[in-house]
């Protein structure tokens, strides 16, 4: 079945000069997953990828860019997650303010969207079906 | 955000510049390399966010500092509190891109959360810079093989000194034929091991002239920054997703030459079964590096199967090197198999010149030594205009603090073929 993608109309825009998302998909049928989030269920930014998120944090208008800033940040393990903010808040104090406060834990499963390999943070990226919606499956497990 | 200690300046105050490449990247940008059109070099550091702006500061600095940050012997709190840093911004960009609130601002007005820890020295995977080597990688869908200085007093952006570009590319394509036959030769072997014994001989016969295409490069452009050069692989071979093509093998290969040459044990190694002329060749880019102070790079990007190689070269690692292949000892012996013509021979001593020119390699190849006891008493039935196919026994010798390798080339067999050879003269 072709899914078809939560931003679908975003990749259709820079389809000319990017192939996006990637091809490098990690197959999975479903997995524990973490993501920074702030504390407020309802805060705007908990579940939304880089690009949607208002002001963009961008220095130039580089499609490639777009391409990445479209997949949600997730981390396969807690330990990651945490390691990559105490490497970050040595050096950007206001942080917090970026990515939240908390971290939540949920399942993703394949019909979330397609994701990345893990990188050694265990960071992956989730490019999301139209209609997948994780704020219903993450809790919040932890304060940073 | 916070209220800073501020001069505001018109927001047009800032010299055009140009994005280098980003240094940290969560999410977007946090710490991003600059270059105004007057080649000075600033770094954009994010620092704050409020519902409208990102806040950034914006410092001068040099390429060596950056060069010290990336290998660690500076944190960014050093960068950012240089004293040679000359004014400091702060600027607040909308989504737009739109630069609002410009303004000068003391490094000792910059409030604390805006400012890194002492100890914020760089931990971060280093980003590939190689979003233009991406970029044209997928508009030729083929790997692109990029070589580069940074920017230095005989480098300039797009422009080298002529003396500098002629020797590194002299030296680099030489480099290159001689990895090119130790990875044919590789690939030889682990075809031959890899052959199912059942098979039709027509049906898995070595592709020599994949292996040789996939290993030579086109030279077909320069890159924007400082001067770089473009190439790409002479084979036309498709490229699949995410499957490593045999032309990323070969990089990997060549740059393993690169790579290991900064360890003693690790090139002896990956050296024995390589042709040693490439060893002088590469003193010689080794020595333009170090004497000219520059940094040499070479970066490797396939966008199809998502391979990249790159490495660097620094003038002090240059030396390093160099140092290496002076205390360089070995005593390597293979043979080698060449087709060709005699040039010279004495029939009382055995000493002989073999020539041998090569349609698919595009190279003369001369071997000189001596043929061995049985080959000596057969010399007097070498014809001068007939074609040869020779086996020589190649001893190569170094002891430390030797400049050269000694080279002993003894021929083992010779047989004539039919037909005479028409060599380029």
């Amino acid at each position: 079945m072709n899914k078809v993608y939560k931003y679908q109309a975003d990749f259709d825009a820079i389809a000319e000069s990017c192939t996006c998302p990637g091809s490098e998909y990690f197959s999975f049928k479903e997995k524990e997953a973490f993501r920074f989030v702030f504390e407020d269920p309802n805060h705007p930014n908990n579940f939304v990828p880089p690009l949607k998120i208002s002001p963009k944090r961008f220095l130039t208008k580089e499609a490639i860019e777009k391409c990445e800033s479209l997949g949600l940040s997730l981390y396969g393990q807690k330990s990651g997650a945490i390691n990559k903010f105490e490497e970050l808040i040595v050096n950007f104090k206001n942080f917090k303010k970026v990515i939240g406060t908390h971290i939540a834990m949920g399942i993703v499963d394949e019909n979330d969207g397609h994701i990345t390999k893990e990188d050694e943070f265990t960071h992956f990226d989730m490019y999301e079906f139209a209609g997948s919606d994780l704020s219903r499956k993450f809790v919040i497990v932890d304060e940073l | 955000m916070e209220i800073v200690k501020e001069i505001q300046i018109p927001t047009n105050s800032l010299p055009k510049m140009i994005k280098i490449k980003d240094l940290i990247y969560f999410e977007g940008p946090l710490l991003s390399h600059f270059e105004s059109v007057y080649k000075e070099n600033f770094l954009f550091y994010w620092v704050d966010t409020n519902d409208t702006f990102n806040r950034w500061i914006i410092f001068r600095t040099s390429n060596e500092l950056i060069d010290d940050y990336l290998e660690k012997r500076k944190s960014l709190y050093n960068l950012i509190s240089d004293e040679n840093n000359g004014n400091l911004y702060k600027v607040d960009i909308d989504s737009n891109l739109d630069y609002n609130n410009l303004s000068i601002i003391a490094f000792e007005d910059i409030p604390d959360s805006y400012l890194p820890e002492k100890n914020s020295f760089y931990t971060f995977k280093i980003i590939n810079s190689n979003a233009e080597l991406k970029s044209i990688s997928e508009k030729e869908n083929v790997g692109i093989l990029q070589a580069y200085y940074n920017e230095s007093s005989k480098i300039g952006k797009g422009s080298i000194d002529l003396e500098i570009l002629g020797s590194s590319l002299n030296d680099l394509s030489n480099i290159n034929k001689g990895i090119r036959k130790a990875f044919l030769n590789r690939e030889k072997n682990l075809f031959n091991k890899s052959k199912p014994k059942n098979v039709n001989s027509k049906d898995s016969k070595f592709d020599v002239q994949a292996v040789l295409q996939a290993s030579s490069f086109n030279y077909f452009g320069n890159t924007a920054r400082s001067f770089g050069a473009l190439f790409k692989p002479a084979s036309q071979q498709s490229n699949f997703p995410n499957l490593v093509s045999i032309e990323d093998r070969y990089i990997e290969f060549f740059m393993h030459f690169f790579e290991y040459s900064t360890s003693i044990e690790k090139f002896t190694e990956f050296i024995k079964d390589i042709d040693k002329n490439v060893i002088d060749n590469y003193k010689k880019l080794l020595t333009i590096i170090n004497k000219s102070k520059i940094q040499f790079n070479l970066n490797y990007e396939n966008s199809t199967s998502n391979f990249s190689i790159s490495k660097k070269i620094s003038y002090a690692e240059a030396g390093t090197i160099l140092n290496n292949i002076n205390n360089l000892d070995y005593d390597n012996s293979h043979d080698l198999h060449l087709t060709g013509r005699f040039t010279a021979l004495h029939l009382k001593t055995g000493h002989y010149q073999f020539e041998t020119f090569s349609e698919d390699q595009k190279t003369v190849e001369i071997s000189s030594g001596y043929l061995d006891s049985d080959r000596k008493e057969m010399a007097w039935t070498i014809k001068w205009d007939k074609l040869y196919d020779i086996v020589i026994s190649r001893r190569e010798e170094k002891k430390t603090g030797q400049k050269k390798a000694k080279i002993e080339d003894r021929i083992v067999s010779f047989i004539e073929l039919d037909g005479t050879l028409s060599i380029p003269e």
